[in-house]
């Protein structure tokens, strides 16, 4: 009883980690068991770049913002990448550097934009979207150049005993990011400014530079996202980031963050985006392909949050 | 004839027709083949699709909600075509029902999900939007089908510079000007935009419009879906993907807030045209086609700035 009460009243997301062991029991039952632990590890390093972009969508979320431009950022960083790095493992500081910079200034310009003006979020974003893929676009002329180093692609590809070196990334960042929001002042003005703009304006808080450090953040987890996905596929492909964009809006919404900010946070995210890939491999395991998972994610977004909506009310 | 709140919206789309007057006198000065008929024809049967799904998305904008599901109705409105409607009549007119019906039926999942169960609109309708797109690949898992000949060949039938589609485009403008500004519907439409709170105190059954507003979404997306079948022929489970997006930017350059409750469908009309124009113009001049998007995201850029700027100086 009191563990019930504990559970009802405490903000931790217990319903995503309880549907995360159900999809994994579906998931073992659906492949008469011949699934590992192992296989479930790998899952996870291919889930690696979508969980570390939504921890950023997650973020600008908490804010009250959204960010559309994820998906836009992603493809940039892999075409400017593997163009810089034409295969070299010299060419690696150069061209992660250059990478990383183009989205940090996007994030700052999205986050300017939304904060200094008071635009709306999604137009801005949107807007970035276009010009980024326009860049890039212009950027390769079509043409996608380049591939990733040998040596790099080991941050998607390798394994540190039974552990994937992917996995062991997102879940570093993911700690960090949990302690920076749970444990600084700055993580919870974070949260007080998406809960109240006003309110923290009032309290003297730079909301401002808040909002701003945000989408910053958020561009460049989405970088780090690319880099990985580079990593993973090894070489230049134009557009591998569409899908991120409402994919990490899903995984993060899922998880439990509200759309209004403030409420929620990365321990959601987590399992959020781990349900989404399992169901996503376990409907190719199956046989049923792409049409399925589109399926899959429909249903399983709209009930989750459906569910999240409805515990907010009882509450 | 116009009253007091008539003009204010309109006024919001004034800049949008301002910035579609500039390009098209600027580009014919500048490109004579801009200025031949068989583009403006082309230009004019290229805008139809996109024109019909901004109506769409302005009539869920305007009551603060968004549609991002336009895009797998589109779709699913070509599959349907494609796969049944050249077996004769009987097979049109149950392809056409039956894509209406589904965006009817989607637009009602809409409606019910943000009202009954206070699902964000932006995730109930990315949600219906993947299951919809998962049906569509289903059915088709690559573009195929045929579409019905005669049927394609009236709704690309000319009438001088005018095809038939776009001339179901402008009707559907003009009935929805008029919904909008001239019954209770489009009263209550404005009142929800402007709060909730304050129309339900007012006695606008404001669930029930809400609700309205995203069936109707759905069914002209699948009148757009239906246009769009008859211009490329073949059903594509992909096809309508860009137009969620292309949709909300084409309403909000033409002066229609996110917000809800400002703004004017005959905006979105003038910001559905200079969103598929700037293809054309870029292929007209002679510039690289790469730069589209980017303009694309610039034009979206500019007209934001100017309703930002308009707005501080009212509010100054």
């Amino acid at each position: 009883m009191k563990i019930k009460e504990k559970m009802r009243y405490s903000s931790f997301p217990f319903g995503v980690y309880f549907l995360l062991i159900a999809v994994i029991i579906a998931f073992f039952i659906a492949t008469q068991g011949t699934i590992s632990p192992s296989h479930l590890l790998n899952i996870m390093r291919q889930a690696s770049p979508l969980g570390i972009a939504a921890m950023g969508q997650t973020l600008v979320l908490l804010v009250g913002g959204i960010d559309l431009s994820v998906g836009a950022t992603i493809s940039m960083v892999n075409l400017v990448t593997a163009s810089l790095m034409m295969g070299k493992m010299e060419n690696l500081f150069g061209s992660v550097l250059v990478s990383l910079l183009l989205c940090a200034a996007i994030g700052f310009l999205n986050g300017y934009i939304i904060a200094h003006f008071k635009m709306q979020p999604f137009l801005v974003t949107m807007a970035m979207s276009m010009i980024v893929e326009g860049g890039y676009y212009i950027y390769t002329k079509g043409i996608a150049k380049g591939s990733i180093a040998a040596d790099f692609r080991i941050i998607s590809e390798g394994w540190l005993g039974p552990l994937p070196i992917a996995g062991l990334i997102w879940v570093g960042i993911w700690a960090a990011l949990s302690f920076v929001l749970h444990r600084s002042t700055y993580g919870h003005r974070l949260y007080i400014t998406g809960g109240n703009q006003a309110a923290s304006r009032l309290s003297g808080f730079r909301s401002e530079g808040l909002v701003i450090s945000a989408y910053v953040l958020c561009s460049l987890l989405a970088g780090i996202a690319g880099l990985m996905l580079s990593a993973y596929i090894g070489t230049a492909s134009t557009g591998i980031g569409a899908d991120y964009t409402l994919n990490s809006i899903a995984a993060t919404v899922v998880g439990g963050t509200a759309f209004s900010g403030g409420i929620g946070g990365l321990e959601g995210t987590f399992p959020g985006v781990l349900i989404t890939v399992i169901l996503q491999s376990m409907m190719t395991i199956i046989g049923i392909s792409e049409a399925g998972k589109f399926i899959v994610q429909g249903v399983v977004i709209a009930t989750m949050v459906a569910i999240n909506q409805m515990r907010k009310k009882r509450r | 004839m116009l009253n007091g709140s008539v003009r204010k919206h309109l006024k919001k789309a004034v800049p949008s027709y301002v910035i579609l007057a500039v390009i098209i006198i600027v580009v014919s000065i500048v490109s004579p083949s801009f200025r031949k008929a068989g583009n403006i024809r082309n230009i004019i049967a290229q805008c139809a699709v996109l024109a019909i799904v901004s109506i769409a998305q302005t009539n869920v904008l305007l009551i603060g909600g968004i549609d991002m599901s336009v895009s797998s109705v589109i779709s699913f409105g070509t599959i349907a075509v494609a796969l049944y409607s050249s077996t004769g009549g009987m097979g049109l007119a149950g392809a056409l029902l039956l894509a209406l019906a589904v965006g009817a039926v989607t637009g009602l999942i809409n409606g019910i999900g943000v009202v009954r169960f206070r699902i964000p609109p932006m995730i109930i309708t990315i949600s219906t939007q993947a299951l919809l797109k998962g049906i569509c690949l289903v059915l088709m898992p690559k573009s195929g089908g045929k579409v019905n000949a005669d049927f394609a060949s009236f709704l690309k039938a000319r009438f001088g510079v005018m095809n038939v589609s776009a001339i179901i485009a402008l009707v559907l403008y003009a009935v929805f000007f008029v919904i909008y500004h001239r019954t209770q519907f489009g009263r209550r439409i404005y009142a929800v935009g402007n709060g909730e709170v304050y129309a339900a105190q007012s006695g606008v059954p404001v669930r029930r419009t809400i609700i309205s507003t995203y069936v109707i979404s759905g069914l002209i997306s699948a009148v757009a879906g239906i246009v769009l079948a008859a211009r490329i022929s073949t059903g594509n489970p992909l096809v309508g993907d860009s137009y969620a997006m292309n949709s909300v930017a084409s309403a909000v350059v033409g002066g229609v807030s996110m917000v809800g409750g400002v703004g004017t469908v005959l905006g979105a009309l003038s910001g559905s045209i200079i969103m598929s124009l700037i293809n054309n113009v870029i292929n007209n001049m002679d510039i690289s086609p790469y730069y589209q998007y980017i303009t694309r995201g610039l034009v979206l850029v500019v007209s934001l700035l100017i309703f930002q700027l308009r707005g501080r100086r009212k509010a100054g």
